[in-house]
């Protein structure tokens, strides 16, 4: 190869990088799930946590490290992993975000249809995939599922259009 | 207090009281051989979005302080407690910050400890939970200095007590207790129903209720907590621990926000207020279960490990024949 080829060659990998989006680190993983992403005006509390089961501890601890007694009931509904995201605004609002890999799609719809886990007085709400909205002043909480997911979105009511915007994006954020 | 309101008292003693208008020195009388237990109520203590009434909060809580000792002030009624000033009082209270927010309300937290502070100073109150964290997200500035009412987890509270598995708070610093709890209902449903029913040998609804018994699994050592929830009678024999059962002069709820049914919010505007945890408790469980059948839901029976806290354990008192519910409604 001559020098002129050398030199094609060269600006060719320069340009490639230059013209290629620049590597977003994404802002919480879990398997198969990747938020790229906050939304607007949020920043992490702290880092995201992943609890596991007390057969398979994680990096933060077990399920019941996060929720205590609450936790049983996803153990039952075959929890594998949890990633537990929360997110501050400005204001001091607080935006929560959970993830629950339940092993399958079956152990996913059935949670959401377990009231120990989605209360009785749910709503269905649209965010397209099949989820249930609490509106209990102050408190606006949302479930969702796709795949092997459970997802689970809580903050004040104030910050409903954000909650449901985020539940899609999580959503989306599932292959 | 402004004129136009009204207090009323009653006393339910087995429920042949029921009713009886009674002034509150006469209360203690009538209630010394059985468990006194202060229901106290101001529905206007707290509003429909969580947020309490300061004012409100700090009269209801003196209120049902003095009911339940029969003193005539804040200093009397904790000395009748026992309290003395060298005291370091530890308060361990829940903060439930998943899904509704049931954690402890400043208001309350505030009331109490600036009517300890008659008493001992400020910074020998220790305002704790199992981490600093649970604290600040329920809205509380740790506070590890020598000013003011300290507030931290048992992350820095040093250590545990090999022997009691209690976080040394309970076991070491403080030389009285007391329990703060949330009027929190956890009935069973679903899946989790089904398997405590295995579990607990067809009781129907496991803990039931995760109130003054539930409270203290904070003060364990980390890997101890979740062995509970296979054996609801831990509850009981944690109660039953010498530095909980010796050093606890009060239980306390916090009503102000409460849940009937698992993940169901009520603001019942009510504190609950005792010295016997069992009777507390079982009081605990009259209060849901009267707003259960009002909104047509099963009332939950009372639990298998709160009656071994009492039969087994010598807690106090299960049966309502040997508790004085006495309740106090304040309304303008």
């Amino acid at each position: 190869m001559g020098l002129e080829s050398v030199g094609v060659v060269a600006w060719v990998v320069a340009a490639a990088a230059l013209s290629a989006p620049p590597a977003v680190k994404p802002v919480a993983t879990l398997d198969g799930f990747v938020l790229q992403t906050l939304p607007r005006g949020f920043a992490l509390e702290s880092e995201p946590e992943i609890y596991g089961t007390p057969e398979h501890k994680e990096k933060s601890g077990t399920v019941f490290d996060y929720i205590d007694g609450g936790g049983q009931v996803y153990i039952a509904h075959g929890l594998r992993k949890l990633l537990h995201v929360r997110m501050r605004d400005a204001e001091q609002r607080v935006l929560t975000l959970d993830v629950f890999d339940l092993a399958s799609p079956a152990n996913a719809a059935a949670a959401l249809a377990d009231e120990g886990i989605c209360a009785p007085g749910s709503k269905p709400v649209d965010v397209g995939v099949p989820a249930r909205v609490h509106h209990y002043p102050p408190e606006y909480l949302l479930y969702l599922v796709k795949g092997r997911f459970l997802v689970y979105l809580a903050a004040t009511d104030e910050l409903a259009d954000v909650v449901r915007a985020l539940a899609r994006q999580a959503a989306a954020a599932i292959p | 207090m402004p004129r136009s309101r009204s207090t009323l008292l009653t006393v339910s003693l087995a429920a042949t009281l029921a009713g009886a208008l009674l002034l509150p020195a006469a209360l203690a009388t009538a209630a010394e051989s059985k468990s006194t237990v202060v229901v106290a109520r101001d529905p206007q203590s707290i509003d429909a979005r969580n947020r309490a009434d300061a004012a409100r909060v700090t009269r209801l809580f003196e209120r049902a302080l003095l009911a339940f000792t029969g003193k005539g002030s804040a200093p009397e009624a904790w000395r009748e407690l026992g309290l003395v000033p060298t005291d370091v009082v530890a308060i361990k209270v829940n903060c439930n910050d998943w899904t509704i927010r049931l954690s402890p309300h400043p208001e309350l937290v505030t009331a109490l400890t600036k009517s300890l502070a008659t008493v001992i100073p400020e910074n020998q109150i220790i305002v704790y939970e199992r981490r600093t964290s649970d604290l600040k997200n329920a809205g509380f500035t740790p506070n590890t200095s020598a000013v003011g009412v300290r507030f931290f987890g048992n992350d820095e509270g040093g250590g545990y007590d090999p022997e009691q598995r209690l976080t040394r708070i309970v076991t070491k610093t403080a030389t009285k207790i007391i329990n703060l709890a949330s009027l929190k209902t956890v009935d069973g449903s679903g899946v989790v129903a089904k398997l405590t029913n295995l579990v607990v040998g067809g009781s129907s609804d496991g803990f039931g209720m995760s109130c003054f018994l539930k409270n203290h699994v904070g003060s364990l050592v980390d890997e101890d907590m979740s062995k509970c929830h296979n054996d609801p009678d831990m509850l009981a024999e944690i109660a039953s621990r010498p530095a909980i059962r010796q050093k606890t002069m009060l239980v306390l709820a916090d009503g102000l926000r409460a849940t009937y049914q698992r993940g169901v919010p009520w603001y019942w505007g009510g504190i609950i207020l005792g010295k016997d945890p069992v009777a507390a408790e079982t009081v605990a469980f009259q209060v849901v279960n009267e707003k259960r059948v009002a909104e047509g839901v099963a009332p939950l029976a009372l639990p298998g490990h709160v009656r071994t806290a009492d039969a087994t354990y010598h807690l106090g008192n299960s049966s309502l024949e040997r508790i004085a519910r006495v309740d106090l409604t304040t309304s303008d």
